[in-house]
This record gives C-alpha cells, structure tokens and sequence, in this order.
C-alpha cells in the first residue's frame, strides 16, 4: 500500500517537473530569444540598428567627407521618428544602440536637441550653463552638420493561422546646410508563425 | 482494393516527389576573369561541426579599409548541399592587443542558402583599432535542441 503511494507520487513529481521550464537568465547575445509575430523583439532591434549603423559606416559621410571644418567627428542631431506602426515602439531601441556605437567609436558627436529627450535637454542645459559662465556670456548655439531621421512602417498578413509581420526601419542622414541627403539606409525584417517560439 | 505492386510504387513516386521538392538548387554565372582585386586572407580554420561546412563552406575570406580606417572583412560561404539551410553568423573584432572589442557588428545575423548557392557575408569594424577577427558559423537546430 505504502510503496503505491510513495510511487505515485513520484511519478506525480516527476511529470510536474518535466512539463514545467524553469525560468533561466540568457546571455544577452543569445539566439534563444522568444521570436513574436505580434511585434518588436529586442533581437529585430538589434539587427536593424547593426545593418543600419553599417551601411551609415561605408558611407562618404563618415569616410572624409563628412567632417566638421575644424576636422573633428560630424556632428548630428537626432531630428525626427515617426511610428506608423499598429504599435507603440520606443525610438531607443533602435536609435540609442546606433547612437552608442557611433559616439563610443568617436565616428561622430551626436546630439538630441532641447525638448525631444528630457534628459540630454537637462544636460544640454548644464553643459550651457557652464559655457556661459566660463566663457563671453554669449550662449553656445550647436549647429549639427547633419540631421538623422528615422521613420519605422509596419505591414500585416494573415493566411489561415500563419500571421506575417514586417517591419520596414528607415533612416535618412541628412546636409543640415543644403537639405540634401548624405546617406539613406532601409532595413526589411519579416517574421512568420502561428505562434512564439524559442530561438531565431 | 490497391495491390502492393501499386501500393509500392505510389510510394516510390510519393518518396522521389517530396525528394525532388526538397532539392533546389542555384544556378550561377559570373565574369570568367573578374575585374576587381581582392585582398585575400591567409585564414586558420577550426571545424567541429563536419555537417555545417558542408552547408556553409567557407571559399574565401578577403578585406578591404576604409578610408576613416575600419576594418571591412567579407566571406564566401557556399551552401554544398542541394537544399536550402539556414545559417546564423557573426563577425568578432579584436584590437591591436588581441582584445574582443564588444560591437554591434558583433550580432548574430541569419541568412538562408539555397542549394548551391554562393553567398558572401560581411561586416564592418566600428573601432578604427580593430585589426583582427573571428568569423563563427552555426547551422539553425530544430527548436528545442538549440542549447547556446
């Protein structure tokens, strides 16, 4: 009677543990993410801001011709991102991971300005406070040598219990002065699926 | 009532077909003499996955710098079986010191290969004192068996 129990039990134990995952911490350059066909994953991020930031990087504008006059790294501002997507996506999960890569490189001086980002407008503020203070008095005004724009689009299918979604991200570098465009990049991902799944 | 005769060859049939639909392959065609110069790399190759140099050969690996001096590095991989695989890959930078400089080149990036097909990969260093690299390869596992 006693061993019945004990080996129901076991074997009671032993289904619970193996129908559930445990939850786990992942390297964060893993292929195990979670793949979604409902929207942006960390890793859609990822890869548009890599393909993005290399195609800007064998551009003319950061192979000469786009230094400052005084030969330092191009400055730019971030200008514009529009979201016509069904979904609300937060610019940095893309822009700041170009961003970091060009500033960290020194490929470029990059800049946000006053009231698009609370932060950088806090910091812009002190940085010209300072100049004020150390120097004639007269604010610093940054004059960008080029603007970044940013725009993502999105497009859904559906086919029985298959669901499609693209994401188009597209980026525009452009001559503050002349308004003409130094550099475009367009990056397409698509993800198909019924349903999530673990890995790429 | 199918005899097995027939029962055989309707499975024969069946078996060739999805065969035949599995295997596509690419046909390619290029200059005979290319015109333009590469800067092949002397490469050192470590394979522990015999299968997946099959999928991905590596045919050539050449480089070329940019004029801000980045390092740009291009692969040839050639998919030797007859069916499209999905491969995953990544590019690995290392400075003057040999230090991994972290990336966001680095990222592991998919491609599908066609059967036969002759496909180059490429990335760019974002560190102009990147003066190494480390090309690695991975064939996509059936979910679940995927442990990295």
């Amino acid at each position: 009677m006693h061993k019945t129990i004990l080996t129901t039990a076991v074997i009671a134990t032993l289904l619970t543990t193996a129908c559930t995952t445990p939850a786990k911490r992942l390297d964060t350059n893993t292929r195990q993410r979670i793949v979604t066909t409902s929207g942006l994953d960390v890793d859609d991020a990822i890869r548009a801001a890599d393909v993005l930031t290399e195609s800007m990087l064998n551009s003319r504008v950061f192979n000469g011709a786009g230094e400052s006059i005084d030969g330092k790294p191009p400055l730019i501002e971030v200008s514009t991102f529009i979201n016509n997507t069904e979904t609300q996506i937060d610019p940095d999960s893309v822009l700041k991971k170009i961003r970091i890569e060009l500033t960290n490189s020194g490929l470029a001086r990059v800049f946000t300005p006053r009231g698009h980002d609370a932060i950088a407008a806090e910091q812009s503020a002190r940085d010209q406070f300072r100049n004020d203070a150390s120097n004639t008095g007269r604010p610093t005004v940054l004059r960008p040598d080029y603007t970044l724009s940013f725009k993502i689009i999105d497009d859904r299918a559906k086919a029985g219990r298959i669901h499609e979604l693209t994401y188009t991200f597209q980026m525009s570098l452009t001559e503050a002065n002349t308004r003409i465009a130094a550099w475009e990049g367009e990056e397409i991902i698509s993800k198909q699926g019924s349903k999530s799944t673990v890995g790429w | 009532m199918i005899k097995p005769t027939h029962f055989a060859q309707l499975l024969t049939m069946a078996a060739l077909l999805t065969a035949s639909v599995g295997c596509q392959t690419v046909n390619t065609a290029q200059r005979a003499e290319p015109q333009s110069q590469r800067d092949y790399i002397d490469d050192q190759r470590i394979v522990t996955d015999g299968s997946l140099n099959k999928v991905a050969r590596i045919i050539s690996l050449n480089e070329h710098r940019l004029e801000n001096g980045r390092l740009r590095v291009q692969a040839q991989i050639q998919n030797q079986k007859k069916s499209k695989r999905t491969v995953h890959y990544r590019f690995e930078w290392l400075d003057t010191n040999g230090m991994v400089r972290k990336s966001l080149t680095s990222s592991w990036k998919a491609i599908n290969i066609q059967g036969g097909q002759m496909q180059s990969i490429s990335a760019t260093a974002t560190h102009a004192d990147v003066i190494d690299f480390r090309l690695e390869l991975i064939e996509r596992k059936p979910t679940g068996l995927l442990e990295y």
